[in-house]
């Protein structure tokens, strides 16, 4: 299982990718905040203490969220990524709020290594294709809000971290994206995001499926059986925690040594 | 190590990781745009944003080609890190061909993702891009330290890659889709690296240091 020795040159070999674990920080104005289903926001401290406190605890990656600045038109998390980015040394995301090349520029000058968009992906997909022209398409990623339909057959990507409803289906939109040449899908589950219900399989299943880029799957983990069990059976490349790792139901060390124990190729710290 | 290190921005993207993790080894970065900025500084690093094309033009028309030719030649050292890698070979077909700086043998072209899409018993795929964690394996055959790196963990993000490299400029790989990837070059007093060690956590920040220490052959 996993890893498969295959002497190359004498040398052995793996064929896989490794999996990321990555630390999900939404936030809101100055603080670190958690909704449920993206909603009932509540704070939970200070963005930059817990970013540098998983990055001291091996985390592979950091990802902040600005769950507001699409809604507002505000600027993006610029002044917190300035001070974070001094201290840790993983590759940092930023989300939300990013409508424009500029803002692009921007929130890459203070020390974003790659950044997400939503909502104005959604309104404008050619403005995807001109950041993949500007930066390259491997620092460019695509979040996406995907609720379930009622008959939970299909899921329908949502705008404004999760209040508005688009009628595009994920699959479509994340195939589009593909095209487009931008180099990260992050999906997150509206229906499980915040509730530590288990993540989405389903979801992180279909979308894995339907694109080859990296598919970095978020909302709902639970405990380091549930992320394992994902990463197991879905094809993602990162495994996206919040809640769980605030709350301390999940530790980061244990986790990964559960994943490498379960033959999933992880960077041990 | 009070050493001033030139930061070279051709105008695109994120240089302020390789600044942070620079002062945070005891270095005083400068950021360098043009030749004239070169001043003063003891060795260069060439960072990895944006497009091979875009890079390459900003950079013939600051006069810093010409003026990264000259340290080259003068033996400063000198670090390229991702696409700053990739302008040191001989072209680029990102967009059309474009030349680079020539310095190793070998072109930069899109990823093939190769046999490795899916393997058997394995959960987890390789991806283009390559974005993510790899072990990267180091070979002692430049002047360049490499025994406290074997076998770690860096960060690769990138889509084009280098191939039909010298054995000779390779002094670090990783595996990808079952093959391997150009992770790490070095010639003369130029060492380059496919992964960003300014991403890479304590081990890329002791890479850093040990450029930092390292005055070539």
């Amino acid at each position: 299982m996993g890893t498969a020795p295959c002497g190359v040159d004498g040398r052995f070999v793996e064929f896989m990718n490794s999996l990321r674990v990555i630390a999900r920080i939404d936030v809101k104005g100055a603080n670190a905040i958690k909704g449920i289903q993206m909603d009932g926001l509540r704070v939970i401290g200070d963005p930059k203490t817990l970013a540098r406190e998983y990055y001291e605890e091996g985390v592979d990656e950091i990802l902040y969220v600005d769950v507001v600045a699409s809604l507002y038109g505000r600027g993006c998390l610029v002044e917190i990524v300035e001070a974070v980015a001094q201290d840790i040394f993983i590759p940092l995301g930023v989300v939300g709020g990013i409508g424009s090349v500029d803002d692009a520029y921007r929130a890459f000058r203070s020390g974003a290594d790659k950044i997400g968009l939503n909502s104005a992906a959604l309104r404008d997909p050619e403005l995807l294709t001109r950041l993949v022209q500007e930066f390259g398409g491997q620092s460019i990623v695509v979040s996406v809000e995907a609720k379930r339909s009622s008959d939970g057959s299909v899921w329908e990507a949502l705008s404004l971290s999760g209040r508005e409803r688009t009628g595009v289906d994920v699959r479509e939109w994340v195939m589009l994206c593909e095209s487009i040449g931008i180099g990260e899908v992050l999906v997150t589950s509206v229906d499980r995001d915040g509730t530590l219900r288990g993540g989405d399989a389903e979801l992180a299943h279909m979308v894995a499926d339907a694109i080859s880029v990296p598919v970095l799957y978020s909302g709902g983990i639970k405990n380091s059986e549930d992320a394992v069990g994902l990463a197991r059976s879905t094809g993602v490349a990162g495994i996206v925690i919040g809640r769980a790792l605030h709350e301390g139901l999940v530790c980061i060390a244990d986790l990964k040594e559960s994943l490498a124990a379960n033959g999933i190729m992880v960077r041990l710290v | 190590m009070t050493s001033r290190v030139a930061v070279v921005d051709y105008g695109v993207g994120n240089i302020r990781s390789v600044f942070n993790a620079l002062i945070a080894v005891g270095a005083t970065p400068v950021r360098v745009s043009k030749p004239s900025d070169l001043d003063g500084v003891s060795r260069v690093i060439l960072p990895g944003v944006g497009a091979f094309p875009t890079a390459a033009a900003n950079l013939q028309a600051a006069g810093m080609h010409d003026a990264l030719c000259a340290c080259l030649k003068a033996g400063m050292p000198l670090l390229g890190i991702c696409l700053g890698m990739q302008l040191l070979t001989e072209s680029s077909n990102e967009f059309g061909s474009t030349p680079g700086i020539g310095l190793f043998t070998g072109q930069t072209v899109r990823i093939a993702a190769g046999n490795g899409s899916s393997s058997p018993g394995s959960s987890v795929r390789d991806m283009v891009p390559n974005v993510g964690w790899r072990a990267v394996d180091f070979y002692d055959n430049s002047s360049f330290p490499v025994s406290e790196f074997n076998h770690q963990w860096f960060y690769f993000s990138h889509s084009f890659e280098v191939v039909n490299a010298s054995t000779a400029n390779v002094f670090g790989d990783a595996v990808y889709a079952g093959r391997r990837l150009t992770a790490a070059m070095c010639h003369g007093a130029a060492v380059a690296t496919q992964f960003h060690p300014e991403m890479s956590g304590t081990i890329g920040l002791a890479f850093i240091r040990a450029f930092l220490e390292w005055n070539g052959p």
